[in-house]
C-alpha cells in the first residue's frame, strides 16, 4: 500500500493556493525530455519557451480568485485553473519547458505564444493570437476568432481561423492552411504540399515550386498571387468564374474545358498547381521582381 | 448471358469496387456501350459524392462542442446517411424505373434549380438536404447564442459566416447560368463543408459565451 502511495503521489492534482483576487506562483519541477505537457485556461495568456533542462518552471499570475492545479509525472504534466462552477479561470502562465516536450495548449479567450520547441504542438483558442516560432515539430493550430502567427518553423503546419489573418513565414514542411474570411499569408514558404484555402480573402504565396509537389490555393473573392522563387515547372489547372489569370512564366495551353476553366503548362509541367477562386485574380510572378507596394 | 437489368442492379457494387475482377469487367464492358447505363452511374457516382461530403464534415471530435440537441441532430443524420447507403440501390432502380417510363429527369434538375427554389440549386441531392438541415440547425443555434456576446464579437462572427452565406449564394447562380460546370459542383461542395466547420466552431464558441 505505501509503495502505490509513492507511486501514485507525482501524479496527483496540486492545488497550489486560493486567493482572494491575484496569486503568484512560481514553481520549478523535473520531468523527462520528451515530456507532454498541457496547459488550458479558459482566460489569459500562455506563453511557452523551451530550454536545454529537463525541468519545467511555471511562472503564473492568477486572477479573479482563480485556483491553478499542476498535475505533474515525468512523462507528462498538466497545468489548468479552477474557479467557482461556472466562472472561467483566468491566468497569465509564463513557462519553460524542454526543448523536446510535446504540448497541448488552449483553450478559451487565450494569447499563445511558442517558442524553440522541436515537439508537437496542438493549439486552439476562440480568440487571442496564436503565435509559434523556431518549432520543430507538427504543428495543429486552429482559432475562432484570433490570427495565427508562424515563423521559422520546420515540420508540418495545420492551422485553421475562422475571423482573422493566417500568417506562415519561412516554413518548411507540408502546409494546410484555411480560413474563412480573412488573409493567408505563405511567406518564403518551402515545401512539397500546401493546401491554402480562404473564402472571404486573398491567399499571397512566395517561395519555391518544387517539382515533384502538390499546391492547392483556392480563394472565392480574394486575389491568388504566386511569387514563385526560382523556375516554374509545373501543370497548372485554373479553375475561376469572373476573375482572371496572368502568369510572368511562359505557359503553353494544354486543354480548355470551358471559359475561366483550363489546364496550362509551365516548363516540363513537372509540379502539380490547382488554383481557382470565383472572382479574385490569379497572378503568378517571379520572385523579387515585383513592385514594392 | 447477362441481361441489362441484371447490369443495372450491379451497378452500386461497380461503383463501391464490391465485385469481383471477371463481374467489374462484363460491367464495365456494358457501361461503355450502355449510354442508358452510363448516364445512371453517373447519378449514383453524385448520390456517393454527397454522401462523402456529409461524412467528412461530421467530424467526431467536434461533437462534444455541440448543444447536446445539436449532437443529437448530427446523429440522426448520421443515421440517415447510412439508411441512405443502404437504399441507393432502390433509389437506382426507382431512378431506372422512370427513366423507362420517359419521365424526364432534366425535369427533375430544372425543378431543383429553379430561383423559387434556393435551397436547391443544381447540386443538390438527397444528402446535401441533410447538409442544409444540419447547417439551418448550426445557424439557429448560434442566432440564438449570439445575444449573450458582446455586439463587437457577435458582428465579427456574423460577418465571417455572411461571407461564406455570400460565396454560396454567387457559386448558386453561377451554377443556374452553366448548370454543367463540374468546377462550380465541386466548388459548392467544398463551401458546404466549409459552411458546416464555420458554423460549428461559431455554435461552440457561442455556446462556450453564454
Amino acid at each position: 500500500l505505501i509503495a502505490a502511495v509513492i507511486l501514485l503521489a507525482p501524479f496527483r492534482a496540486e492545488p497550489q493556493a486560493t486567493p482572494p483576487s491575484e496569486l503568484r506562483i512560481d514553481t520549478t519541477f523535473a520531468v523527462e525530455s520528451d515530456v507532454r505537457v498541457r496547459v488550458e485556461t479558459a482566460s489569459g495568456r500562455i506563453s511557452i519557451r523551451g530550454w536545454d533542462r529537463s525541468a519545467i518552471h511555471i511562472a503564473a499570475v492568477a486572477r479573479r480568485g482563480t485556483t491553478v492545479m499542476i498535475q505533474r509525472g515525468e512523462a507528462t504534466a498538466a497545468v489548468w485553473g479552477r474557479r467557482g462552477a461556472g466562472l472561467f479561470d483566468e491566468v497569465d502562465y509564463e513557462m519553460h519547458v524542454p526543448r523536446r516536450a510535446s504540448l497541448t495548449l488552449g483553450t478559451g479567450d487565450v494569447d499563445i505564444v511558442v517558442d524553440s520547441i522541436d515537439g508537437d504542438i496542438v493549439a486552439r483558442n476562440y480568440a487571442g493570437e496564436i503565435r509559434m516560432h523556431q518549432t520543430r515539430g507538427t504543428l495543429s493550430l486552429k482559432s475562432t476568432l484570433g490570427a495565427i502567427t508562424v515563423r521559422a518553423a520546420r515540420g508540418p503546419v495545420t492551422t485553421e481561423a475562422l475571423q482573422a489573418d493566417v500568417r506562415l513565414e519561412q516554413v518548411t514542411g507540408d502546409v494546410t492552411v484555411r480560413s474563412t474570411s480573412n488573409q493567408i499569408y505563405l511567406v518564403d514558404v518551402t515545401s512539397n504540399r500546401i493546401s491554402a484555402q480562404t473564402v472571404g480573402g486573398a491567399i499571397q504565396f512566395s517561395g519555391p515550386i518544387r517539382r515533384d509537389g502538390t499546391y492547392q490555393f483556392t480563394s472565392h473573392q480574394g486575389a491568388i498571387i504566386l511569387d514563385v522563387v526560382g523556375e516554374l515547372d509545373a501543370t497548372l489547372s485554373v479553375a475561376t468564374v469572373q476573375g482572371g489569370f496572368s502568369s510572368a512564366f511562359p505557359t503553353q495551353m494544354r486543354e480548355q474545358r470551358r471559359r475561366g476553366v483550363f489546364t496550362t503548362v509551365a516548363g516540363t509541367g513537372a509540379a502539380t498547381l490547382e488554383l481557382e477562386t470565383f472572382s479574385g485574380g490569379i497572378v503568378i510572378r517571379r520572385a523579387g521582381t515585383k513592385k514594392e507596394e | 448471358m447477362t441481361s441489362h437489368s441484371e447490369h443495372q442492379n450491379r451497378l452500386s457494387d461497380y461503383l463501391d469496387g464490391a465485385l469481383d475482377e471477371q463481374t467489374r469487367h462484363e460491367v464495365q464492358r456494358h457501361i461503355e456501350s450502355c449510354p442508358e447505363c452510363h448516364r445512371a452511374l453517373e447519378e449514383l457516382r453524385i448520390v456517393r459524392d454527397r454522401l462523402r461530403i456529409v461524412a467528412r464534415t461530421e467530424v467526431p471530435a467536434a461533437a462534444e462542442l455541440m448543444w447536446p440537441p445539436l449532437r443529437r441532430r448530427m446523429q440522426l443524420l448520421q443515421a440517415r446517411r447510412r439508411r441512405a447507403r443502404r437504399t441507393i440501390g432502390v433509389l437506382l432502380a426507382a431512378g431506372i424505373l422512370l427513366m423507362a417510363a420517359g419521365l424526364p429527369i432534366a425535369w427533375w434538375r430544372g425543378l431543383q434549380s429553379t430561383p423559387e427554389n434556393p435551397r436547391s440549386a443544381a447540386a443538390s441531392g438527397l444528402e446535401e438536404r441533410s447538409t442544409l438541415d444540419a447547417v439551418d440547425e448550426l445557424r439557429r443555434a448560434v442566432d440564438a447564442g449570439k445575444a449573450a456576446l458582446d455586439p463587437a464579437t457577435a458582428a465579427r462572427l456574423e460577418r465571417s459566416l455572411a461571407t461564406v452565406d455570400s460565396a454560396i449564394a454567387d457559386t448558386r447562380t453561377a451554377l443556374t447560368n452553366d448548370p454543367s460546370n463540374a468546377f462550380l459542383v465541386r466548388y459548392l461542395s467544398q463551401l458546404r463543408a466549409h459552411q458546416v466547420s464555420a458554423l460549428r466552431d461559431a455554435a461552440a464558441y457561442v455556446r462556450r459565451g453564454v
